[in-house]
């Protein structure tokens, strides 16, 4: 299973547009990690003043995933950049207001906490 | 990339607050970092009370006891102590300037590789092999 979430500065990213850019991340994962792989895509709006970038409002959308483990990094570069560039085609933003991770399923983080 | 989400109680941050810890945020991490301003992201969500959120940088989810939480993702590479260091300016600068006490605000700090992200097209570079500030 793949997970996808993007988060995205409210307006940014208009409703009509969701669906294709959902559909690209969907052909982009089949390409680049195989067929069968259920993938689901989940959207979080910041609001206008809750988003910041280097301290200024931010216009940047993020898109966020979780892989299956044991892709190598050739793999995974290329979902990286097949996603960014769908989204950039589709959307008409830029590519630096754009952010796409994929990490694997079983990665802990290995957090620090206080 | 420095990814930085404040969970806050509803309606305790005006504007001018937000602004403000997010900038004091990218002066904290780039001070201790060195990555450049651009790649600290800082975002606010307002919760009704403690709670858990997905954590960004890991797989599992981030429970916390506190109204104030941050919920920090960084690449990897860094010690604990660095991280802690990080983590602990963060809730100093995010307790003074909502004027809560620091017992108020607790956080955690999750990592990614570095190769596991693309920002503006291209793989993030590991902590210290980036440019400057």
């Amino acid at each position: 299973m793949v997970e996808f979430q993007c988060t995205v500065p409210a307006g940014q990213i208009p409703q009509a547009i969701r669906g294709t850019l959902v559909q690209a991340i969907e052909q982009a994962c089949g390409e680049a990690l195989g067929p069968d792989l259920l993938v689901t895509v989940d959207w979080i709006d910041i609001p206008k003043g809750f988003g910041f970038r280097g301290g200024e409002p931010s216009k940047t959308s993020l898109v966020r995933g979780k892989i299956p483990d044991g892709y190598d990094s050739e793999v995974r570069t290329r979902l990286l950049k097949e996603i960014g560039d769908a989204w950039c085609r589709i959307s008409g933003g830029r590519q630096d207001e754009l952010v796409v991770s994929a990490r694997d399923r079983s990665w802990t983080g290995a957090g620090v906490a206080l | 990339m420095p990814y930085y989400r404040c969970l806050t109680p509803k309606g305790s941050l005006d504007h001018d607050q937000r602004r403000r810890i997010a900038t004091a945020f990218t002066d904290v991490h780039c001070g201790i970092s060195a990555a450049p301003r651009n790649f600290v992201h800082v975002a606010f969500f307002e919760v009704d009370g403690p709670g858990a959120i997905a954590d960004s940088h890991g797989s599992g989810r981030l429970e916390f006891g506190t109204p104030y939480f941050i919920a920090g993702g960084n690449r990897a590479g860094r010690s604990p102590a660095v991280r802690k260091e990080i983590l602990n300016g963060l809730i100093s600068c995010l307790s003074e300037i909502a004027s809560v006490p620091k017992e108020d605000v607790s956080g955690h700090i999750s990592e990614l590789p570095a190769s596991w992200t693309m920002e503006a097209g291209e793989v993030l570079p590991e902590p210290g092999e980036e440019p400057g500030c």
